[in-house]
């Protein structure tokens, strides 16, 4: 393996559950993660050599992972598919924290595509500057989205009234 | 009297913050299994190549069903020999070059993603161009 190549399974490495947990939160079920994965990879891989540090690598990582996940999204027919953690052995865990996660994915889920791409760069803590440099707005719109978002996020939580 | 003009503000704080444990809880239960996941994806590419093998075939036996279908055409119809020849050589190449392209030694595949993505890369550029040249010049 040559050096760049070793780089590349290097930074692959480090950033798998990044890459993992944006396809996870844009597809319904486990094909869909994998299949989701593939293309990030690829991507990531195509655009490897032009990647010349402007930005730090968790940025373009998230950058690539995410304008990959939403194009595909954009693309997709919608089919019927099953909840990604029914009768999924992924993570060996106890059911309520499956329970959480399943919440979470829901939620996140229910967004549009791009409201989903900055509600997890902020769920990351990054700041609305490097929000706005990984989806292509400004700071100010990236706050201005947030706050729409946060508002659905609470409208999901909040049992409707009879 | 309690003031609770912030209840609410505190309340969907209080929910994003946990949506952000979740998230973080998420990431790290990916890394603890990393091994699982690797191989997860590694069978699912291999899942992938297979069915794309299977198409191959499928081309291969439809290929091997028309070329001497056409030959047959071309006589009856009395078409020149030189088009009929023409498609037949440009259908063989098509199938030789489908072959080429997408047959991957699936089951001596290495489980490095980065020779994996390298193949699926090539795979994917080489079937564009396929296409490009396939396309027009069989329906011109």
């Amino acid at each position: 393996m040559n050096n760049q190549e070793q780089q590349f399974t290097q930074i692959v490495r480090e950033h798998k559950s990044t890459i993992y947990s944006v396809c996870y939160m844009f597809s319904k079920d486990q094909d869909e993660v994998d299949d989701l994965f593939q293309e990030v990879l690829i991507k990531l891989w195509q655009g490897f050599d032009k990647f010349e540090g402007r930005s730090s690598l968790r940025t373009w990582v998230y950058k690539v992972s995410l304008n990959t996940c939403i194009s595909i999204d954009r693309k997709k027919k919608s089919r019927p598919t099953q909840t990604i953690l029914e009768g999924v052995d992924l993570f060996d865990d106890s059911d309520t924290d499956n329970r959480q996660l399943d919440m979470l994915h829901g939620r996140i889920t229910q967004l549009p595509p791009f409201d989903r791409a900055i509600v997890l760069l902020w769920l990351e803590s990054m700041s609305y500057d490097e929000i706005g440099a990984i989806v292509g707005i400004s700071p100010k719109n990236v706050s201005v989205r947030l706050f729409r978002i946060k508002e659905q996020l609470k409208k999901m939580s909040t049992p409707a009234k009879s | 009297m309690e003031d609770f003009s912030n209840t609410s503000l505190n309340n969907n704080n209080d929910e994003l913050d946990a949506m952000r444990l979740q998230l973080a809880e998420l990431k790290n239960r990916i890394e603890r299994n990393t091994e699982l996941n690797e191989k997860h994806m590694m069978s699912a590419i291999k899942r992938k190549m297979r069915g794309v093998h299977r198409s191959i075939y499928r081309v291969i036996i439809m290929g091997l069903v028309a070329i001497p279908l056409w030959g047959l055409i071309g006589y009856v119809w009395n078409l020149p020999w030189y088009f009929t020849a023409f498609t037949i050589v440009m259908l063989s190449c098509s199938m030789i070059a489908d072959y080429i392209i997408n047959h991957v030694d699936v089951d001596h595949m290495t489980d490095n993603m980065t020779d994996t993505a390298r193949k699926l890369v090539k795979m994917k550029k080489y079937r564009l161009r396929q296409e490009f040249i396939a396309f027009p010049v069989l329906t011109g």
